[in-house]
């Protein structure tokens, strides 16, 4: 401690330059912008009650805190990082490098605030990048959910279609052999007439084989027609559950910094606090001189005086191995 | 014992015609000699008790600041010092010759105890001209049989305070001395006539003849000088001189800037607040 208070503003030199750097660090950080969009989450919508879709599911979390830590898991992936950024507008500037998914992921997250409502935020140094980036968001997991909760109808409509087409070809075919046929083969002029066995066994069996192939033709659009609306109504259904509250807007002013300024400021001083601490130790540890009569008594030298320097006892000069002359600080009173 | 200085007489300069001892008085009559030189001068002249000034003939050997006073009363106040004590150091230029002066000076004046000042350290041995010419006889020339004993012991302008010179020893036979019975029998013969013998021996790490010479007296007090000497330096004289009593040691040249609470009691006493 003597060392400490023997030279106190030496040692805390570190202390203040530590500090000083941290209002340095603190001042010139770059502004940032935060821009949040706001999601309500319904775990059950009056379209699932009719169409009886998703019935049963049951958490013990919250659905706020359900999407959010979706949304926060999926940022974690390059598909739907890649997704928003591309999303929103940003692609080129993170081939350029100007962004980087390692930036996005840790300034675009999503936080429960609530039980059912879910802020999707986003920093970033523009405020439109933050915006673009919160709403892409928003809109990549959106579609997300989507696409996985209608992959399946979404595969049947495309199945549908393309088997609509070769029945429609069938349809065609059909329709068309039997309009050659027909156009081949009229009917007999005479009233009265009637057309020959085979010919009524031809056309007959031309007609079935285009009602057969109609019946299919609208097999398959009533199925395809039902994915469709399976898919409609999933989309409906989600755009229900997840309903964009408030919109991300581009920030007009920077994220107050004073907090993050000041935490840099504390941390900086407390590390300047124990580099200060550190070399005192330090010190302590290589000088073992005498300072104090408490380092005597450590010793087991029982102090028995403590004598305050005096420029008369002539005390100040060096010790040494080697003796010198001692003087007396006092000059001879001359004989009168 | 009182820690009462006394007003009267010591620690003044003494008037033009004091001269001090001359003549070889017999070993009862050092200490008679040394206070009647000195009451015949001083006494009823007003002095500063705090600034203890010691002077033989025409020359200040010595003179204890009030500082200082203050700091050794405390150390005086116990009460326990032992009629031969020797103050030394882990090296030279610890103040060790100051601080036997100032505790001589003040057993005299403060005690009213019949004290001499032994210089048994040959080591400074270049004393300046001033300093030495009081010294008629030194503990050198009474061993080498160029003098008596009786003759050793200087008054001074301090009453009750007499002083004893060195002299000079030639390096090889410091040792010898150190170890003589004659040097023993000196001391025993002053100790018949003071009652405070306080020796000022060389510093222990410098010469090995430390423990020899702290040997004759009954303690020693180690004098340390702050922020030179390391606990190191310390520990080792304290090892080197356990065969003699330790009184305790003696913080020199000491500058606090310790908070008070931080600071032990007679640091409080010395140094103030």
């Amino acid at each position: 401690m003597f060392i400490f208070f023997g030279k106190p503003l030496l040692f805390l030199i570190p202390a203040v330059v530590v500090t000083a750097a941290g209002v340095y660090v603190a001042s010139s950080e770059p502004s940032e912008y935060q821009s949040i969009g706001v999601l309500s989450i319904s775990s059950e919508t009056f379209l699932d009650t009719l169409s009886g879709t998703r019935t049963g599911t049951r958490s013990f979390e919250t659905p706020a805190v359900t999407t959010a830590r979706q949304f926060n898991e999926l940022m974690q992936t390059d598909g739907f990082a890649i997704s928003v950024v591309n999303g929103a507008g940003l692609g080129d500037q993170r081939l350029n490098g100007e962004l980087t998914l390692l930036d996005v992921r840790a300034n675009t997250y999503a936080a429960a605030a609530g039980d059912t409502i879910v802020e999707v935020i986003s920093v970033a140094g523009n405020p439109e990048w933050a915006q673009k980036l919160s709403a892409s968001g928003i809109a990549t997991f959106k579609n997300f959910v989507i696409s996985s909760e209608a992959s399946g109808t979404d595969v049947a409509e495309i199945f549908y279609d393309q088997q609509l087409t070769t029945y429609k070809l069938e349809v065609d075919t059909a329709s068309d052999a039997l309009q050659a046929y027909l156009a081949d083969h009229p009917e007999p002029i005479l009233a009265g007439d009637e057309r020959d066995i085979g010919e009524q066994l031809e056309i007959e069996k031309l007609n079935d084989l285009l009602a057969r192939a109609q019946a299919r033709f609208d097999l398959a659009f009533d199925n395809r027609e039902a994915a469709r609306l399976a898919t409609l109504q999933s989309s409906a259904d989600i755009d229900q559950r997840f309903r964009t509250l408030d919109e991300p807007t581009a920030p007009d002013v920077p994220l107050s910094g004073l907090t993050a300024m000041l935490t840099t400021i504390i941390m900086f001083a407390v590390l300047g606090i124990l580099v200060s601490m550190a070399s005192v130790m330090l010190v302590s540890v290589f000088d073992r001189s005498i300072y104090s009569a408490h380092d005597l008594d450590i010793l087991g030298a029982n102090v028995r005086a403590v004598v305050p320097r005096s420029s008369a006892m002539k005390v100040d000069h060096s010790r040494r191995l080697n003796p010198q002359p001692v003087t007396s600080s006092v000059p001879i009173r001359s004989a009168s | 014992m009182s820690l009462e200085p006394r007003r009267d007489g010591a620690g003044i300069p003494p008037p033009p015609d004091f001269v001090g001892p001359t003549g070889p008085p017999q070993n009862d009559a050092l200490i008679d000699r040394s206070i009647s030189e000195t009451a015949k001068h001083g006494r009823g002249r007003s002095s500063e008790a705090d600034n203890l000034q010691v002077w033989v003939d025409d020359h200040l050997i010595h003179q204890s600041p009030p500082v200082v006073t203050r700091s050794l009363r405390y150390l005086m106040a116990r009460g326990d010092l032992p009629g031969r004590l020797s103050l030394t150091s882990s090296l030279f230029g610890e103040g060790v010759t100051s601080m036997s002066r100032s505790l001589a000076s003040l057993i005299a004046y403060d005690w009213r105890e019949p004290t001499c000042w032994v210089d048994l350290n040959w080591w400074k041995s270049t004393h300046d001209a001033f300093e030495t010419a009081p010294f008629r006889q030194t503990i050198s020339s009474v061993v080498e049989g160029r003098g008596s004993v009786t003759n050793l012991p200087v008054a001074t302008s301090v009453p009750g305070l007499s002083m004893v010179a060195a002299g000079e020893v030639p390096a090889g036979s410091r040792p010898r001395l150190a170890r003589s019975e004659t040097l023993a029998s000196l001391l025993d013969d002053l100790s018949k006539s003071f009652a405070y013998i306080v020796c000022d021996l060389p510093p222990v790490l410098a010469s090995s003849d430390a423990v020899t010479l702290s040997g004759l007296t009954d303690g020693f007090l180690l004098v340390v000088q702050q922020r030179s000497t390391s606990s190191i330096q310390v520990r080792g004289v304290l090892q080197a001189m356990d065969v003699v009593p330790c009184l305790g040691t003696i913080l020199n040249g000491s500058r606090s800037s310790l908070p008070r609470w931080m600071r032990t009691s007679n640091e409080v006493w010395a140094l103030g607040n």
